[in-house]
């Protein structure tokens, strides 16, 4: 895991920002003009009004077992035991080392929740609780079968790096809506990292400037790497050093006229200065109520890395923070993440009972303080899991069919789509990982098609040539 | 087998025959549509950079490329549904061809649009998981 430090930052954005942004014009945003573009935090007004200010991206590296938590699938019991049926495996290219196992049945137990009657098992008892807000998409499916291609997939709608990730996208289309934070942020949690397809890869900038990567937040007080002001130096001092070298700049820069980089580098100094304060601010939780902290299960054992992060999810959204993307991870050496190629009971187990409090609180939350109808949260993951068992208590990856869900912002509730009788593929209300992509801009007011970007002779779009927005789940 | 003066002429216009039927069906297989991918993104590129000239020339190649698709799939039975899949996606890179020689990039990016979702259509049955 490597975590972005404020030197990163500031290189970046000085370094990024003017070379890339005058020289790949290929905008096609409303209100964009090179003056805009000179300074990579400048807001963009949207292509038509947006439902929703901010999306909160929970990724669920490792990818959970759908046919374990949303995706109730009766046959599957009876059918438990027996060998992958013809007419389900046709055309199934398996790209596994361990085979095709027979059908595996969930043990969980299994309810309809809320007036929507949406299907939760019993590993997610707090959030069958807020099933009403949600619009589950049951019919997603997506390419590759390993974790680091899918996730690619996923974040950036390409199978190699190389691709910026979907938040670079919306802070290059839309810029910061708070001059003193990150206008992406990332909030990686756990333990380790296996499976792969979780670290910066998957929150770069790729060909747009550097300026638009993911800020990685680090856990504790400080949440950017090097952002505190070193030890023996006071405000004033620091100021008056950030005051001179400004000048000296200034003075540069009437040589220099039209000089972006000396420009870019000249704000990201006064933004690291800002920060100083505004970050550490952003993720103190202390001014946050008791009872506040228990709703996101801050305090207990299973819960307190996912539930600090959603509730700095929260803050940062109250902050005006456009794409915040909280990566979870084991919570400590028991398990490796969702990634239960065996033990799926003891591995979800964990891994449930580690998301399940703090999304439903987080939910409860940003109801409660009318912000859940301004902000976009989506839950997905790299793939699924197959109805096929593996090891003979695991699951093994299912790119074919898998349910993500999205809440709040523009989101009308309920199902939508499903897989086959068994849950091994996406079978109506087909929503491809560029779907999902497009739908989340068309919330935040943009047009996929219309935010595109110049490199290499072609103009980029952030779902490439793919990606339909998923209207019967717009409210 | 022998020869013969008449005979040769006719063996060789068999052989050139045959060989420019070979060459009309092409294999349909990962490389190609790898080539279709990259084509389709480079009119969609080209059509919104409105640069004609080379917007067309993708247009052409892929109205090509689908016709070749089409016959390859019409000499199996068991393929019917992909004849109806390829044609009808000539028939998209055919309007964007139409629309991009009127120096209509509107219509050409919405038949463009249109192309790919037919891609993914076809994908949905035909490309093997």
């Amino acid at each position: 895991m490597s975590h972005s430090s404020r030197r990163d930052f500031l290189g970046n954005a000085g370094l990024g920002l003017g070379a890339a942004a005058i020289g790949s014009l290929g905008l096609q945003l409303n209100v964009a003009s090179a003056a805009e573009l000179e300074d990579p935090t400048a807001p963009r007004e949207p292509h038509f009004p947006a439902k929703a200010k901010s999306v909160i991206w929970l990724h669920m590296a490792g990818a959970p077992s759908s046919l374990d938590l949303f995706d109730y699938k009766p046959d599957l019991i009876k059918l438990a035991g027996k060998p992958l049926p013809d007419s389900f495996a046709k055309n199934l290219k398996t790209a596994t080392d361990g085979g095709v196992g027979n059908l595996l049945a969930t043990k969980r137990t299994w309810k309809q929740y809320g007036e929507t009657g949406a299907w939760v098992s019993d590993f997610l008892p707090n959030l069958s609780k807020q099933v009403d807000d949600i619009a589950f998409l049951k019919g997603c499916k997506t390419e590759g079968a390993t974790h680091i291609i899918s996730s690619l997939k996923l974040h950036t709608a390409g199978l190699v790096p190389g691709r910026p990730a979907l938040g670079s996208w919306v802070q290059y289309a839309l810029g910061s809506a708070n001059p003193d934070l990150p206008a992406f942020v990332v909030l990686p949690t756990g333990v380790g990292a296996a499976g792969g397809g979780r670290g910066a890869v998957i929150w770069n900038s790729g060909f747009l400037p550097a300026a638009y990567q993911g800020t990685a937040f680090r856990k504790g007080d400080s949440p950017i790497l090097h952002l505190a002001r070193p030890e023996g130096v006071i405000d004033t001092e620091q100021r008056d050093t950030l005051d001179l070298i400004a000048s000296l700049n200034e003075h540069g820069a009437i040589a220099r006229t039209g000089d972006t980089e000396l420009a870019a580098r000249s704000r990201s100094y006064e933004l690291a200065y800002r920060m100083q304060k505004s970050a550490p601010e952003a993720v103190d939780l202390t001014k946050e109520t008791a009872a506040t902290r228990e709703l996101y299960g801050v305090g207990a054992k299973e819960t307190d890395e996912f539930g600090t992060a959603l509730l700095r999810a929260r803050r940062l959204v109250e902050r005006n923070v456009r794409f915040i993307h909280v990566i979870s991870g084991a919570p400590d050496q028991s398990v490796d993440s969702w990634d239960a190629h065996n033990n799926l009971e003891k591995n979800h187990g964990v891994m449930s009972k580690t998301v399940d409090k703090p999304i439903a609180g987080l939910l409860a939350d940003l109801k409660s303080r009318g912000l859940l109808d301004s902000t976009l949260v989506v839950w997905t993951s790299e793939f699924g899991r197959t109805p096929y068992g593996q090891s003979g208590n695991g699951r093994d990856h299912n790119p074919w069919g898998y349910t993500s869900w999205m809440a709040g912002g523009g989101i009308k509730p309920g199902t939508y789509g499903s897989t086959d009788a068994i849950g091994l593929r996406a079978e109506t209300g087909i929503v491809d990982t560029y779907d999902l992509q497009a739908t989340i801009l068309n919330r935040l007011g943009l047009d996929n098609r219309k935010v595109t970007f110049q490199y290499q002779g072609r103009q980029e779009r952030p779902t490439t040539v793919f990606g339909d927005v998923v209207k019967e789940i717009l409210a | 087998m022998k020869f013969t003066k008449k005979t040769l002429p006719i063996a060789l216009l068999w052989l050139v025959l045959a060989g420019t039927a070979v060459s009309a069906d092409v294999d349909v297989d990962a490389d190609l549509m790898r080539g279709v991918d990259d084509t389709a993104k480079s009119l969609d590129s080209n059509v919104a950079q409105k640069d004609g000239k080379a917007a067309a020339a993708d247009a052409r190649s892929l109205v090509e490329t689908f016709a070749q698709v089409e016959a390859h799939y019409g000499a199996k039975p068991e393929t019917v549904d992909a004849v109806g899949f390829a044609h009808h996606t000539q028939d998209l890179a055919a309007q964007a061809l139409k629309a991009i020689e009127a120096n209509d990039f509107d219509a050409a990016g919405e038949a463009v649009n249109q192309l790919t979702r037919s891609c993914k259509t076809c994908h949905e049955v035909y490309k093997k998981d």
